[in-house]
Formats: C-alpha cells, structure tokens, sequence
C-alpha cells in the first residue's frame, strides 16, 4: 500500500519510492526510503508525515501515492522472504 | 576569504550570519525566509555569503538553484555548511554532496540547546577529519571557532564516500576529461550523472544517461544515495542516540492540525485583526492630536507665506498623517512576526493547501499572502520558494490584492474620518483575497493539472517565540515603513504640494483651480467620475500612491483634508475600494519585474487598476441607485443573482455531459485493447 491509503495514527516503514523522477529523487536525497514513518495528519489531500522520528514532511495526494509503506509486522515478514 | 554559509532550510544558517557579520537579515521559524544570496564583509580580508537553504545539490525550486550554482561556480575559498543538531542524519547528505563537488567544507552544528539527546562532537569530529562547531543562539557568538574553521577547511578536505564503488570509480575514469573541461570535480560528475542530473549531464554535454553497470536499472539512480546515507548512518553511530519525534509538537498538532484546523486558523486571523485595529485605535488618535497641534506654531513662524503653506500642508500634514497610523502597522508585525517565529506559519500552509490547489497553487503561497499583509514587494520575493514556473508567477502577479500596512493606513484613515466601524476596513481585506482568487482561477484556465506544484514541503516543530527574534523583525519593519515615509512620502508630498500650490502662469497660488496639478489631473479626473470622486484632488491622490501607497493620505491631507476631496461617505468608500485593488507601488512592480519580466510587471499593473475601477463602479452605482430607487435596485440584484445562479447551472450541467461522454470513450477504448 501507498501513504495516500494510510490515515492519520499510522505507524509503519517506508518500502519504496515510485513514480515521478523528480518527487523521487527529491524523497532519496531526504533518505526516506527505509525509514520509519508515523502519519500525523491527514487534510485535503495533504499527508503531514515525520520520517525517522527526525523530521515532518507535507506531501501532496500525488507524492503520498508514491511512497510505498508497509505496517511494521508487515516490514519484516517482507524481509524474511526475501532473506529466503 | 570568501566564504559560503549553506545548509539544509531553517537551520539557523541567516541568524548565524545575523550574528557574525552584525546584520538583521530577516529570519523565521519556516522554510524559504531566505531567497537571494546575501553577503557582508567582516573583517578587511573576509566576505560572507547567506545562500538561500536546500536540500541537495539538485535543485527543485528557484532558490536552490541559486544555492547550487552559487556553491559550484562561485569561487569560495571556504563552504561553512550549518546542521541542525536534531536533524543531523538528513542534513548530512548535502554536506557529503557539497564534498563530493570539491568544496572546502566546515561543518557547524547548530541548535544545540534543542538537541533531544546528547553529541559526541568529538568522535564525530575526528571521523569526519574536520573540526565540527556546536554553536546554539544561548551560546557565545560563534565568529571565531567559525571562521578558523574555514580556514581549515581551505586546507583540509572531509573523508567522503568511497570512490572506489565499480560504477562510480569508472565512470569517474569516463568523466575525467569532460569534467575538467566543464571546471567540476570527477567524483562529483560522476556521482550526477549516474543520478541522471539534468543540468550537469548538460554541463558535461552529455545527452543520454549512461548505464552504471548495476543488477536492476531502475534502482541505479540511487545507487549513490544509498552509499551516501549507508556511510552517514556509520559515522553517526555512537555519535548520538536513536531520535524520536518531538511530544511536544505531536500533542499540540493532535489539535491544530485535526478537525478543527480550519476554525482555529480563521480565528487566529480574526484575531490578528481586531487586536490591530481596536488596541491601535486609542494611540493612533493620541498621535493624531499631537500632531495637530504642530500647527500653532508653524503658522506663527516668521517666515514667507509658501514657507509656512509647505510646512503646515506639504510636510506636516502630509508625513504626519502617515506616521499617526504606526501604532496599527507595528501591531500588525508583531503578531504575524510571533506566528511566523512559532511555527505555525507552516500549519498554516498544511491547512489552507487543500484550498490553494482549486486555484493552481499550493499552500506555500500562505506564506506569500500573510507576508503581503506586511509589504507586497516582500510577498512577491517569497514566491521563489513555490515550485513551478506557472504556479510562481500567478503568485507574484495576484499577491498585491492582498492589502499591505500602507493600504491599511489608507482605509484607517479614511474610515476613521466617516466614523465606519473596523468591518468597514475588514471587508476591503476580504475584497483583496476575493479579487486575487477570482483573478488566480482565471490566470489558471485552461492549465491541465497544477505542473510541478506538488507540496514536499518540511513541517518546522513549534518554537516559543524569541523576543529578540520577534522584536527584531517589528524593529526592521517599523524601520522600513519609517524610512518609506520619511523619504518617499516626504518626497511625493513636497512635490504635490508644489504642484497644487503653484501654476505655470501665476507662481504661487496657494491652490485653487489654477494650479499645475488641478490642470494635469483634471484631464484624467472626468475617467473617475462614474466611481464617484472624479475630482482632480482625488485623482492627484491616487497617482501619488503609485510612489508609494501611504502618499495617498498625505496629499489627500495637504489638499484640505477628507471633506475636500469626497462629497460623501460613500464617494469615500468607492476611493477605498479602489485603492485596495489598483495597481501596486513602485517597489512591487520593480520586484514583480525582477521576478517575472517587465512584460508581467505591465500585466499586473493593468489587471490591478481593471479589478479596482469594476469593483469601485459597482460599489458606486449600486450605492446611488439604492438610495434613489430601492426597488429598481432589489430588481437590478435579483436579475444579476438569477443570471450568475443559471449560469454555474448550465456549466455544471455541460462540465457534467463532457465528463460522461469522456468516460464513455475512456471505456470503450478500453474494451477494444
């Protein structure tokens, strides 16, 4: 799933980036992708977002949609598969 | 020595420069205070250079294209670059770049004093190879631990990633000839373009990305990255603890950011304003009786008639007219100065983008539109920091609707004069908001989806405000208005009164029809009559207000005063109304030019005075046909509502047609692949 399906309280780990080549780089150049994410609010299409409990981000609904999430049960059992 | 301080958005990089250089630079509690480069000499022998805050080295927005091409090409002996102490695994990433470029870099810790964790500066020092400065706004003034470690830094380079990476140490080998040519460092271009940088593949003249060898080409792009953050998170490990997000801010966002958003910002606004105009009221008519009094004793002078007529009319009336209004403007900057200084300026855009994005923009214009309420040629300057060409320059071109502090000293005045309560003066601020919204949805006609206006925009955590940081900006502000006033308004009022008080023929007149600016606005006077004040006072008014907007009273008050210029209230109110919409000052244009070109400069000018003289119009002539004939007006304004209410009918209904019939085709093309 993607951050625009998640609401506000969720709590998970940023699996991947897609999508538009400059929201992407600019989201690895803020070293997202593999951090821990918390969604704070959710507001008009608007995602306030802190990753790595370091910094908050707003992202619009088109960016939420390419940033992939996982829950954090969800994380690892994602990593054991692919350590098989 | 030439030095560079350059950083990550909000992280003290201009307060720094503030304190080693001795400027007030403007800063704030939010992202893109700084726009331009700012520099200052200190010493004999050193230059320091603010750059706007970025990111990385590829840049998203205007500013940060100045950062980045401004740290690449230009020339510093020295990158001071500032980390914010709770941030620093981010902020590093710029600096690994800025090494990566070449740059002789230092690196300054900042925000100390709000670090959640304790530092290991030390072992993160001797990691690095550099010195690292802790500095925070409690502690000394950093100048000196600063400054020598630039002077390091000139000599010592940082450890960076290792190049010896296979598809980096060989396309650095690929590279090497083009990047001397194009005077960047091998590492770097190598680095860019596996990145696939655009501007720096340009400056290498290559034009197709080059394979960097890797298992899975999509992810090549971030291979540096990667290697970047892996060698960040290495050298920070036992540097500092594991960061968790800030309680404080989380409790308090719970609130301001959850379903009551929209009321809590509208009462904020509120409350702005009726604290402005109802604690100001009391010491602005103090101020305007003490200046009255100014008068005795200029008429008792010794002096020619013209002297005295110059004193009492040209400068006193004029500039104190003005400067009676100070009480309201250093109220205005203050409680803005605090929002911004709190962090709530940043909520402000999370809450209102929903809203801004239905008119091509994005809540970063926020920022723009509370900062006009201060100055408009400041308000336009902040548009840099929205992404997107088109989104930037609609922006510049709608944000002199919003009234500043000078437009308000006209409407205080005005309204004060006829007794109108402070609604009077709130609704022509709703007027500016509703023309430069009406005026920013036709600008984006016929615009696809907002291009390059998506938000990635990072969330300040809440701040008590500083007292000295808040102080100084009413400080700068007050003294920007009062310089305004001192120069151009005493200016503009020296040379209208020449110009009412003498004639070409005559000399000195003392005013009366005969005068140079009687002649010359009575040509154009006829032009406002339909509005309701289409004398040449009026008229002589408003085109000092092109010099600067606060001239408006002054003239109005060397001319004789309010009951010289109107006839009545309502002829008062249409020239309120007009001057809340036409064209901006002289500043703003200049910035709007600067901004967007000469061409968009004219655009707004002729948007801006269009907007007032259709506004004023039909202010004026409903006002006169509802006290003539109440009932021709209830029929005129049930005509005009029917006829807009048929109209959103009939375009909803077509706009709903056009939707169907495409989705029909949609699916049908659909079921024939």
């Amino acid at each position: 799933m993607t951050l625009s399906d998640c609401k506000a309280e969720f709590s998970g780990v940023v699996v991947g980036v897609r999508g538009d080549a400059e929201v992407h780089r600019r989201l690895v150049d803020m070293g997202v992708p593999g951090s821990e994410c918390y969604v704070r609010a959710v507001r008009g299409g608007s995602t306030l977002v802190c990753f790595g409990g370091e910094f908050s981000v707003v992202t619009a609904a088109s960016v939420a949609s390419q940033i992939e999430v996982a829950r954090r049960y969800e994380n690892r059992a994602l990593r054991k598969s692919e350590r098989r | 020595m030439k030095i560079a301080l350059c950083g990550n958005p909000n992280v003290g990089k201009t307060t720094l420069f503030n304190r080693i250089t001795r400027s007030d630079a403007p800063v704030g509690n939010w992202h893109g205070v700084t726009v331009s480069v700012r520099t200052k000499r200190v010493g004999a022998d050193t230059i320091i250079a603010d750059l706007p805050g970025a990111y990385s080295l590829t840049p998203r927005t205007a500013e940060e294209k100045i950062t980045r091409d401004e740290v690449l090409y230009g020339g510093y002996d020295a990158v001071v670059y500032v980390a914010e102490a709770n941030n620093l695994r981010r902020n590093l990433y710029m600096f690994m770049q800025l090494v990566e470029a070449g740059a002789a870099v230092a690196l300054v810790v900042n925000m100390t004093d709000e670090a959640k964790s304790p530092i290991n500066y030390a072992l993160l020092s001797s990691r690095l190879g550099i010195p690292v400065v802790p500095t925070s706004i409690r502690s000394h003034n950093p100048k000196s631990e600063i400054l020598d470690a630039a002077k390091h830094a000139a000599a010592v380079a940082p450890r960076h990633i290792p190049a010896d990476v296979p598809s980096i140490a060989a396309l650095r080998e690929q590279l090497a000839g083009a990047a001397k040519r194009a005077n960047i460092a091998p590492l770097f271009a190598a680095v860019k373009t596996l990145e696939g940088d655009a501007d720096i593949m340009s400056a290498l003249n290559i034009s197709e990305k080059i394979c960097g060898h890797c298992r899975n080409c999509e992810n090549c792009m971030d291979i540096p990255a990667r290697l970047r953050y892996g060698y960040i998170d290495k050298l920070l490990d036992g540097v500092m603890d594991k960061r968790t997000e800030d309680e404080r801010t989380r409790r308090i966002d719970r609130i301001v950011l959850g379903k009551a958003a929209l009321p809590i910002f509208l009462a904020v606004m509120v409350a702005v304003f009726v604290i402005t105009f109802e604690a100001g009221k009391p010491l602005s008519e103090l101020l305007l009786s003490l200046l009255g009094r100014l008068n005795a004793p200029i008429s008792r002078l010794n002096a020619p008639e013209w002297v005295r007529s110059l004193l009492a009319d040209g400068i006193a009336a004029g500039v104190g007219g003005v400067l009676a209004f100070l009480p309201q403007v250093v109220l205005l900057y203050f409680l803005t100065a605090i929002l911004q200084d709190s962090g709530y300026m940043s909520r402000v855009a999370f809450v209102t983008d929903g809203f801004f994005k239905r008119f091509g923009l994005t809540g970063r214009a926020a920022f723009s539109a509370v900062l006009g309420l201060g100055c408009s040629a400041t308000a336009v300057l902040a548009t840099r920091g929205i992404a997107g060409r088109k989104a930037r320059r609609n922006a510049a071109l709608v944000t002199p609707f919003c009234p500043c502090s000078a437009r308000l000293a006209v409407f205080t005045a005005i309204s004060g004069y006829f007794g109108m309560s402070g609604f009077a003066v709130a609704a022509m601020y709703v007027l500016g908001i509703c023309a430069a919204l009406v005026a920013l949805k036709l600008l984006s006609l016929g615009r696809s989806e907002a291009d390059g206006t998506e938000l990635i925009m990072e969330m300040p955590p809440y701040r008590l405000p500083s007292v000295k940081r808040v102080l100084s900006v009413v400080w700068r502000n007050t003294v920007s208005f009062a310089v305004r006033v001192g120069t151009t308004v005493l200016a503009v009022g020296v040379v209208t009164w020449v110009l009412c008080n003498f004639s070409t023929v005559y000399g000195y007149t003392g005013g009366g029809e005969t005068s140079i600016m009687n002649t010359a606005a009575g040509l154009v006077a006829p032009i406002f009559a339909p509005l309701g004040f289409g004398s040449w006072r009026a008229v002589a008014a408003l085109l000092s207000g092109i010099a600067a907007k606060e001239s408006v009273i002054s003239v109005i008050a060397s001319l004789g005063g309010m009951d010289a210029v109107f006839a009545t209230q309502t002829a008062a109110t249409s020239f309120m109304i007009f001057t809340c919409l036409y064209l901006p000052c002289v500043a703003t244009l200049a910035a709007i030019a600067g901004e967007c070109g000469g061409r968009y400069a004219f655009l707004s000018a002729a948007m801006h005075t269009v907007a007032a003289y259709a506004a004023s119009l039909v202010y004026y002539q409903s006002a006169m046909l509802f006290a003539a004939n109440i009932t021709a007006f209830i029929a005129v304004v049930a005509s005009v509502a029917a006829f807009v209410t048929i109209a959103v009918v009939v375009t909803a209904i077509v706009r709903r047609k056009k939707h169907t019939v495409t989705k029909a085709r949609k699916s049908k093309h659909g079921q024939k692949t």
